[in-house]
């Protein structure tokens, strides 16, 4: 019987070509699924390959292989005022074009990377400690784009393979798109109206504040939010209520407060 | 993470993060945790329009 002696890890790492190296996963708790129940990921091969990008073909090597792309989005850093209004011409479906558009063209009351990204970020990320403030891994970030920009019937985020396992990119690409919006989610043209009332401490709030601290800050700002286009308000209202039950989950379920009782206010 | 840090990440990220000073980047963050904080309040409660 040859094959008794044959090491197990040789034959297990050539088994099966689609299976993603655990070592590319940032020792990510998703994917501890077991094989029989791992979903073999959408299939991302580009129907309309995108220009000058080589990314496709060996999206589950490790990242070392993966070249740095050309158009690696401006994330960090706030985006310098150039000659052009746009940090770059929209090419895609998505990143760069009026929120109220893609709503219209995707004929949706939510982008679809907006609903994705929450969704993900619901079922996958909430667990997570600095889930938007850790950045994902740039490649992932760069890939996620080019999803979204390209091929946006193949995204699918039910399952961790449809992000490549990297959580903190799909948080990071949802930032990434709201910053790249032409136009912010709560607009230049309520700007000023929105700061003017966060700043606002003059004295006949302030016996107000005493009582009731924020309140008149509160609905100050929530009348702003009403006045708010109907695409950007949607937008702001998932997203807000997002945040809302992350912070409330990190608050109350934290191993301090399942320690003692919890009291309902 | 706290209300505090998400206000951080998500008020420039919200208003636009072109040229602002210190106090607007204050007034910013404040803006974005006025919205979460009271984000219930704001977009559940008796919202009919």
């Amino acid at each position: 019987m040859p094959t008794v002696n044959q090491p197990i890890g040789d034959h297990s790492s050539n088994l099966n070509p689609s299976y993603q190296p655990p070592s590319y996963q940032p020792s990510s708790s998703i994917q501890q699924t077991p094989a029989s129940a791992f979903i073999p990921p959408p299939s991302f091969s580009a129907p309309t390959p995108p220009p000058e990008k080589n990314i496709s073909s060996p999206q589950l090597a490790p990242p070392a292989n993966i070249q740095p792309i050309q158009s690696v989005p401006t994330s960090g850093p706030p985006r310098q005022a150039g000659y052009s209004p746009k940090p770059t011409t929209p090419q895609g479906h998505t990143f760069g074009f009026p929120i109220d558009e893609v709503i219209s063209r995707e004929n949706a009351s939510l982008p679809l990377i907006v609903a994705q990204c929450i969704i993900a970020v619901d079922q996958f990320g909430l667990a997570t400690e600095g889930i938007y403030r850790v950045s994902g891994s740039v490649s992932t970030l760069a890939k996620l784009k080019q999803l979204f920009d390209f091929e946006p019937d193949h995204v699918d985020f039910r399952t961790p393979a449809g992000f490549f396992g990297d959580i903190h990119a799909v948080a990071g690409i949802l930032k990434q798109y709201l910053r790249e919006l032409p136009d912010p989610l709560l607009t230049k043209a309520y700007y000023s109206d929105f700061i003017r009332v966060a700043r606002t401490s003059p004295l006949g709030t302030i016996l107000i504040a005493a009582i009731e601290p924020d309140f008149h800050r509160r609905d100050a700002i929530h009348s702003l939010v009403n006045d708010l286009p109907d695409a950007n308000y949607s937008c702001l209202r998932t997203l807000a209520l997002h945040l809302h039950k992350y912070i409330f989950l990190r608050t109350y379920l934290t191993k301090e407060y399942l320690s003692t009782p919890i009291k309902i206010k | 993470m706290t209300v505090q840090n998400l206000a951080n990440i998500f008020g420039p990220t919200l208003l636009g993060s072109e040229s602002t000073g210190i106090e607007d980047a204050r007034a910013q963050i404040r803006v974005a945790e006025t919205i979460i904080t009271y984000a219930t309040d704001m977009f559940e409660m008796g919202n009919t329009s």
